[in-house]
């Protein structure tokens, strides 16, 4: 190993170790982008450039541990509060729990901008997030909705899928896990966030009208039982949440020690760069506009929204935006705009600017929402003035990644 | 680490004539992705960013689930009257192969990806007529409350073929029968035309070859003695209205994505587009009650929007080969050897080129491509062509078949079978159906060392 290169992990290691040892906020605002100063001063030239590029790269890994370590966290609540629902059904904590896989979910959307630019996490993420989701795989549905190849886990102790005969007696994690994309149909998902909400939720059969699904307390109430199945109907709402909690927990072990942690940490700098760019490119534009609000506003149906049973679409949507905005800005660490600054100063306020837009039209999305007028009745094709806020939405969006990939290309990277 | 550095080394080789690399079968627009059951599923690697946006909703059409009318979300409704599957994923099985039928009895449906189209023998042109009475495609499938055309049975008669130092192996031929019918006995001569949903990858590479450059690879009296003629099918466009070059289906039948798209939604799942407005699907005269069940093309709309139409041709025309996996340079020379000198090139044509025009997207525009076929049409012989009485024009003939990404079907979904009916479960069981013009080319094969056998199919799973 050449002196260099010797040098080049040493540091690695030190700026993750401070990194680690620093609480990373969230909600960091257009004017916290000042840089790590004690790096930055210390020295002129090409030593600082390299310093300030390696603690990049072990900031990169610091937020992403600190993201998902935060996601990790607020999915042990809603295990907690799972068990205590559990223990005693009523609509309090039934409510309660709604509660937590909300402000878990919103977690795990700060992570997303790490789905892409690293393909381990990407493919990982169909264990977590899988979405959309064929709900009847799960539980019962209305009858409207039903065909005759509805799986219905809760309620059939063994049942043929695709000609095979599976054998359901036991539902736990590991049963779960087997399930997931049943023989390559990628809507069959049984694990994950959106398997959790429509376990706490229900199907929404609002429509296009307000109001998310109607599921009551006592599905899984043993004393009285609605809908049938409550026992298998609370195993398997406990062993989702479990395999959530032990999923989360892997990824973060990969990150703090494992695979993608050494990945990341032996790539170059200019490497580690593009992932965070991709990041934040494909999130804003071909995820978010795309798969997430442009699939559902051409589709005018209510099922293509993301949070589906719970009708929190907006803020998924949020959440999203802000862990673009994380990846830029980094809080007080060296963050990809301290790159794009110094290469070109008014495209960085260009990109602020462009954050900016997409803030404001994202407020309009929360307030309609807390007004009752959710994703779902925004996207109904009589809800003209609905559509047209989603579609500036899409453009703000798309303008954001287009401002992005510009900055990528100044700082000569092929993303 | 070692195959990453070899492919890293020929690569390298190769830049000097970047543009025409065997490594890189959709040329720029390979994926990059070369395993995994995602592996098809890729767009184009050389798609503009801003371009994933549209790929990501066709991909989200392209897996949803549509549901009979009425329904509570009016957009999403209108399957059937009748139909056999009820979204396009389910039928191309993570953007790869349906799954061929099994041996079944009646409480196993046989509906991943397999239909059993209905051809009337009484037709003069080539555009297909179906049953007079149960349409152009069987479906065992109806909307709740609706009559389903029946069911399909299938049985395997195993068959022996020789191999130079081997006992024999079995091949597997299917029996197919129609029962339980719903509205009584099929039409006398009618040929049942059985066929798995073929894999989506490369689709707008090939839509973007020329005209002529297809054309120069026909050879209808086989002037040139190969035993091989290569017969282009010429085929009405419905989204160009006139008549082309047929590229796409088992007997090239559709001209354009646009085309095969709009049928699969008519015939597949029942739902209208602008090219094909009948919101009753394959619904026919004779079954009342599905011409007169509810549907979801409200006040003249279609159940498929122009808007969501494009999008799904986009996704479908822009998911990426997979980057080819060989080993070595030597192994690969070895195995495109045995390629060429068993025959098999002479209709799995290696390579072509794209076309340049501006009106071409630009991920496909000027790249030398290897679909390893001519999107021709070739006699394969008695044993694989569709059941039904002699003399029909075009019974034996069968589009050569791309063989790019082949190696990777099994990882996609490991039940998948190759030819047009899934019949046989190993390429090399796909070899030895072929017949007719490939006849030699198949006796070769047989005749090979069981050494050169596995170097030739060493060479078909890389590329």
């Amino acid at each position: 190993m050449s002196n260099l290169k010797f040098i080049k992990i040493i540091l690695i290691l030190i700026s993750c170790l401070a990194f680690s040892l620093t609480s990373y906020s969230e909600q960091t605002s257009g004017n916290e982008t000042e840089l790590n100063g004690d790096i930055q001063q210390d020295g002129h030239g090409y030593a600082a450039q390299i310093m300030s590029e390696l603690s990049f790269v072990g900031d990169y890994l610091g937020l992403a541990i600190d993201s998902y370590g935060d996601a990790f966290l607020k999915a042990r609540k809603l295990k907690f509060e799972t068990v205590n629902f559990l223990n005693n059904p009523s609509d309090e904590s039934l409510e309660t729990v709604r509660e937590s896989w909300i402000v878990a979910q919103q977690s795990y959307g700060l992570t997303e901008v790490f789905r892409f630019g690293n393909p381990e996490i990407d493919e990982w993420e169909g264990r977590v997030n899988a979405w959309p989701i064929d709900e009847s795989l799960i539980d019962y549905v209305d009858v409207s909705d039903s065909l005759s190849d509805n799986v219905n886990i809760i309620k059939n102790r063994e049942f043929l899928a695709y000609g095979k005969r599976i054998d359901a007696k036991q539902i736990t994690p590991e049963f779960l896990r087997s399930l997931n994309e049943l023989d390559g149909v990628e809507s069959n998902v049984s694990t994950g966030y959106h398997a959790i909400e429509f376990l706490l939720w229900g199907q929404d059969l609002n429509g296009s009208a307000h109001g998310p699904g109607f599921r009551r307390h006592t599905d899984y109430d043993l004393g009285s039982c609605t809908n049938g199945n409550c026992q298998r109907r609370r195993d398997y709402l406990e062993s989702a949440v479990d395999l959530l909690l032990a999923d989360i927990k892997e990824m973060l072990k990969g990150l703090d020690s494992g695979v993608i942690n050494n990945r990341i940490l032996l790539s170059s700098p200019e490497q580690v760069l593009v992932s965070a760019f991709q990041g934040m490119v494909m999130l804003s534009s071909a995820e978010l506009a795309g798969e997430r609000i442009r699939l559902a506003l051409l589709s005018n149906d209510p099922e293509e929204t993301h949070n589906c049973f719970s009708d929190t679409t907006h803020l998924a949507v949020a959440s999203n935006h802000q862990a673009v905005k994380n990846q830029y800005l980094a809080g007080n660490k060296v963050s990809v705009a301290k790159f794009v600054e110094a290469s070109n100063h008014s495209l960085h306020a260009e990109i602020l600017q462009d954050f900016l837009n997409t803030d404001a039209l994202i407020e309009e999305l929360l307030s309609r929402a807390t007004k009752g007028e959710t994703m779902d009745i925004l996207i109904a094709s009589s809800n003209e003035s609905g559509n047209q806020l989603l579609t500036r939405l899409i453009s703000s969006l798309v303008k954001q990644s287009r401002s992005l990939q510009k900055a990528a290309k100044s700082l000569n990277l092929t993303i | 680490m070692f195959r990453q550095y070899i492919v890293f080394v020929l690569s390298l080789t190769f830049m000097v004539n970047a543009a025409a690399d065997p490594l890189y079968p959709g040329g720029a627009a390979s994926g990059k992705i070369v395993s995994g059951k995602n592996v098809y599923s890729q767009h184009s690697a050389n798609l503009p960013i801003d371009e994933v946006l549209n790929f990501n909703v066709g991909n989200g059409f392209f897996r949803k689930k549509w549901i009979p009318a009425p329904a509570s979300t009016n957009t999403s409704d209108g399957l059937g009257p009748l139909f056999n599957a009820v979204s396009c994923q389910s039928c191309h099985v993570k953007d790869g192969r349906g799954l061929p039928p099994n041996e079944n009895t009646m409480d196993q449906p046989n509906n991943r990806g397999f239909v059993i189209q209905l051809e009337n023998e009484n037709q003069e042109s080539n555009v297909v007529k179906g049953d007079p009475v149960y349409g152009s495609q069987f479906q065992d499938q109806a909307v709740p409350g609706g009559r389903n055309e029946g069911f399909v049975l299938v049985k395997y008669v195993a068959i022996p073929m020789e191999l130079k130092g081997e006992e024999s192996v079995e091949l597997r031929y299917p029996k197919y029968s129609l029962v339980n019918l719903g509205f009584g006995p099929l039409f006398q001569r009618v040929r049942l035309r059985p066929r798995v949903a073929p894999p989506m990858i490369g689709l707008g590479l090939l839509e973007s070859v020329p005209e002529d450059e297809i054309l120069s690879f026909a050879d209808e009296q086989d002037s040139n003695e190969d035993g091989i003629s290569g017969k282009p099918n010429w085929a009405y466009s419905l989204s160009e209205q006139e008549t082309k070059l047929g590229r796409f289906g088992w007997k090239a039948n559709s001209p354009t994505i646009k085309d095969q798209t709009a049928v699969a939604f008519s015939a597949d799942l029942g739902l209208s587009t602008s090219l094909l407005r009948v919101p009753h699907g394959d619904c026919t005269e004779s079954q009342t009650d599905c011409l007169n069940a509810a549907h979801g093309s409200e006040l003249g709309s279609l159940e498929i929007s122009d808007e969501i139409l494009d999008v799904v041709v986009f996704y479908s025309s822009n998911l990426a080969v997979p980057r080819s996996r060989t080993e070595g340079a030597e192994t690969y020379q070895l195995g495109a050897g045995l390629f060429e000198d068993v025959g098999c090139s002479g209709c799995h044509r290696p390579s072509m080129k794209t076309g340049g025009e501006s009106s071409l997207p630009v991920q496909y525009r000027n790249q030398i491509i290897w679909p390893y076929s001519d999107l021709l049409l070739h006699d394969m012989g008695e044993g694989l062509s569709d059941s039904g009485s002699e003399g029909i024009i075009n019974k034996h003939e069968w589009r050569t078949q791309p063989l790019w990404g082949i190696g990777l079907a099994k990882e996609v979904h490991s039940d998948i079978g190759f030819l047009h009916d899934g019949r046989a479960q190993t390429i090399q069981e796909a070899i030895l159906w072929h017949d007719g013009e490939a006849k030699s080319s198949r006796e070769n094969y047989q005749k090979l060392s069981s050494n050169q056998r596995q170097e030739l199919l060493d060479f078909l799973h890389s590329i």
